[in-house]
């Protein structure tokens, strides 16, 4: 593991690492050249060093890791069994899998969860959201339309998740999220200016005070590129489809620049990556209004994270950056006028403002912070409401207009819905 | 010298009476007045609002600029003695727009109370050392004629660095190979550098180096960057793709900067696209034929750009925002906001050798410590000098 190379290129073109094997790849961290052993055996130490750096795991704990069939969480699994093999982390890793209900897209998916957790001895447990929610995706598109549906299929995810965690009993759960998610998020808070998350964004583990369940990002530092790599020269059995509700924006405008700079020059997604890091420190204190770990902070309460924690395509909605564009410009017009309103400059920051505990300005602030419980289901929430009832209420709310045969139907899933999140007892896990 | 800019008047001549036309469909008269005096007619399309006049479209580019000067308070100092600012010029758009708007301004306060509020110096470092068919510094000349009374004129080059170099500190310097000239030593460094995007970053970084030791020679106070709204939105995230996220408040903010001067962008309200038509069609005559840096065609096609081919980090990034700013102004302007309100978070760490801004500490090579650097150590650089220069053959820098 001590080698040291001259970064210059090596006129034999034998692996930097070994120098005995023939090079086959080009690393774009640090434009070694390796064998395919040795990049097995370096990719896999990066993760190991990363859990270590951060003090991820201790000995005995259960940890679940949110499995989506997909490449970066398959190489997650197998990365993790091998280094807790390897080095006796004494970890006990579970599969927690999400099923949104969306055809010919999870449901092939988790066919692939279930023979990793096969292939790789791990206990599985797929929550849906059918059986949480009495909605699958396919049901909220089909009535809200594919504008707005990953929002939804954000605030449900983080809540399915939390759940899911709270069946399985853990209180962690590691997640696939690899460095070009992390500069491709990096880049897309630079885009919307907002510096709540910007602070948050590229922290290795997140906690919160709305969550009984920490995540984190083990491979936060692995190319997408690498990752793939991994995949295909262990004969990883993955699935490699997008989901079909993705579209995007600001994220999508951030994916493509990201896919550009990366062309320019491939360490450009590790170098974003470096600024995400320094940026966090540079937000002032009084926006940050989030906590890394470490930082003992209270949280959005309100699932604001949702993003983060699945398939990656965020808040999208057509049109999105128009509609930012717009309220920008309503903005500035506004303080033309007059100096004392604002329809809130950085609206998003303003928005995150309301979470945290300052008590600087508006009464609104403190009123907001008192986490309690969502009067309906139970979960943790700031308001009387927690967000996926709202949600959920909004889309029964139509539910009748547009089948009335689904009224009695209708009863029984939000019943039943409440039945079982009555069953799921959130008090026994720790925060 | 004129002809190759002979395109984009036209274009831009369209581009408003399109939408001149586009109103008078409306209101089958005349083209619609002017937004503020109501009383010529508006043809120049300005931000989101309706078309200005010529006049007012002058009056708020200047104002933008005077506005921005004014809150700088500058002001003489104790012994009655006026600041000295230096003003790099690029032959660009943005920084000879931001000489004529200093130049007028400078007029006018000696007219109304006989001595000027700051004296100005006016510099061009010639970087054809970089690339010769950059602009030569011979244009200067030029510049001065039209602008005789701003100030001093200097010239300089890039490989002027190396007579600078003598004032460095820092002990594992190696001074120049005595046998080769400043621009054979330059040239050598700077294709030693592993990538374009490398030797762009590394040629900014001794320019800025350059213009901070030129002012201090000088006696300035401060240095009077052109740079746009756009410009800044391009850099907070050129720096950040980079890996010189950390160096963003000393790049874009109004402040004094690491090397002890004060760095201000008093153009940092403007759009690059305004100021496009300013100095095509506003500005009497057009100041268009001074800014031999501009040309109308971008110096990459959408392709290139996309591919990633033969193009620069930084390039690809300006011409990002350069688009983004026709659709979508005011996200450029938060950017630029946002990035204007990070602090820095160690501002006493010990300066990297290379760019001389208080290195990011937890920078822990280029595998960001998921692993042990294969890099060797060479001197306290920060992330992003390391990056830039790692595959480099062991090339002495002109450290300072």
């Amino acid at each position: 593991m001590t080698s040291s190379t001259p970064p210059t290129l090596d006129p034999k073109r034998a692996c930097a690492h070994c120098k005995t094997e023939r090079a086959k790849i080009k690393r774009a961290k640090t434009d070694e050249r390796l064998c395919i052993p040795c990049f097995i055996t370096i990719f896999e130490t990066e993760v190991h060093e990363t859990i270590l750096a951060n003090k991820l795991f201790h000995r005995g704990q259960r940890v679940a890791i949110g499995a989506s069939g997909g490449k970066d969480s398959t190489v997650l699994a197998a990365v993790l069994k091998t280094l807790n093999e390897r080095y006796d982390y004494g970890v006990e890793f579970v599969l927690l899998s999400i099923d949104e209900g969306i055809k010919g897209y999870r449901d092939d998916s988790l066919e692939t969860v279930k023979r990793n957790a096969e292939q790789y001895g791990m206990e599985l447990k797929i929550v849906g959201y059918n059986e949480l929610y009495g909605w699958t995706m396919d049901q909220v598109v089909s009535q809200i339309g594919k504008k707005g549906n990953c929002t939804v299929c954000g605030v449900f995810r983080r809540q399915a998740l939390d759940r899911g965690s709270g069946m399985l009993g853990v209180s962690h759960v590691v997640t696939g999220h690899n460095a070009d998610d992390m500069a491709e998020t990096v880049l897309m808070n630079l885009l919307r200016g907002d510096l709540p998350r910007l602070h948050r964004c590229t922290c290795i583990v997140t906690e919160s005070s709305s969550s009984p369940v920490s995540r984190s990002k083990p491979l936060k530092y692995a190319y997408e590129k690498e990752i793939v790599l991994y995949a295909h020269h262990r004969k990883l059995d993955y699935f490699s489809t997008e989901c079909i509700y993705s579209p995007e924006a600001f994220r999508g405008s951030a994916r493509s620049l990201i896919k550009s700079l990366e062309r320019v020059r491939p360490s450009a997604i590790l170098d974003i990556v470096r600024s995400g890091e320094a940026f966090a420190e540079m937000v002032p204190e009084e926006i940050r209004g989030s906590a890394c770990a470490g930082e003992k902070k209270i949280v959005d309460a309100t699932g604001k994270e949702e993003e983060q924690t699945g398939c990656g395509k965020g808040l999208s909605q057509g049109g999105e950056m128009s509609q930012f564009e717009k309220q920008l410009q309503e903005n500035e017009k506004a303080q033309d006028r007059e100096v004392e309103i604002k329809i809130s400059p950085p609206s998003i920051t303003l928005k995150e403002k309301k979470k945290t505990p300052t008590p600087t300005k508006a009464t609104k602030v403190t009123k907001k912070q008192q986490l309690g419980q969502c009067r309906k289901c139970g979960y943790m929430s700031s308001q009387e409401l927690c967000k996926a009832c709202v949600i959920l209420d909004d889309l029964n709310k139509n539910r009748p207009k547009i089948e009335v045969v689904l009224d009695e139907e209708d009863e029984d899933a939000s019943s039943s819905v409440r039945k079982k999140m009555e069953a799921i007892d959130m008090s026994g896990v720790e925060i | 010298m004129s002809l190759s800019f002979a395109p984009q008047t036209p274009r831009q001549t369209t581009i408003a009476k399109s939408k001149k036309m586009s109103t008078t469909t409306e209101q089958p008269t005349a083209p619609p007045l002017c937004r503020r005096c109501k009383e010529h007619d508006g043809i120049y399309v300005l931000r989101n609002e309706p078309p200005h006049c010529r006049g007012c479209y002058e009056y708020f580019i200047r104002s933008k600029c005077v506005k921005r000067m004014e809150s700088y308070k500058i002001r003489a100092d104790d012994q009655n003695q006026i600041p000295t600012f230096l003003l790099p010029i690029s032959f660009g758009i943005s920084s000879t727009s931001l000489l004529y708007l200093i130049d007028s301004q400078l007029a006018g306060q000696r007219q109304k109370v006989t001595r000027t509020r700051y004296r100005l110096k006016i510099l061009n470092v010639d970087e054809s050392v970089l690339d010769p068919s950059l602009p030569s510094g011979s244009h200067l000349e030029v510049v001065k004629q039209r602008f005789p009374d701003a100030g001093d004129y200097i010239a300089s080059k890039l490989e002027d660095i190396y007579s600078f170099t003598e004032c460095a500190d820092i002990p594992d310097l190696e001074k120049k190979d005595a046998n080769k000239s400043p621009r054979e030593c330059m040239q050598e460094l700077l294709t030693a550098l592993p990538s374009p995007t490398s030797r762009e970053d590394m040629a900014g970084i001794l320019r800025t180096r350059l213009i901070v030791a030129i002012a201090q020679r000088e006696g300035c106070s401060g240095i009077l960057w052109g740079d746009t709204t756009t410009r800044l939105a391009d850099k907070v995230m050129a720096e950040a793709a980079k890996g010189r996220g950390f160096s963003l408040p000393w790049q874009i903010s109004d402040t004094k900067s690491p090397y002890g001067l004060k760095f201000l962008h008093p153009l940092r309200d403007v759009f690059k696209k305004e100021l496009v038509t300013f100095v095509t069609e506003i500005t009497e005559p057009p100041l268009v034929p001074l800014c031999i840096a501009y040309s109308l065609t971008p110096k990459h096609s959408a392709a290139a750009a996309t591919s990633g081919r033969n193009i620069t980090v930084g390039e690809l990034l300006t011409q990002y925002f350069d688009n983004m700013e026709l659709q979508y102004p005011s996200t450029v302007m938060n950017v630029v906001r946002m990035g204007d309100r990070l602090k820095p978070s160690n501002p006493e760490a010990d300066p990297c050798t290379t760019c001389g801004l208080p290195a990011d500490e937890n920078s822990e090579g280029l595998t960001l410590g998921s692993r042990e650097d294969t890099g060797e150590a060479r001197g306290k650089l920060c992330y992003g000098c390391m990056r830039a220069t790692h595959g480099a053959a062991p090339h002495s820098w002109p450290v300072m």
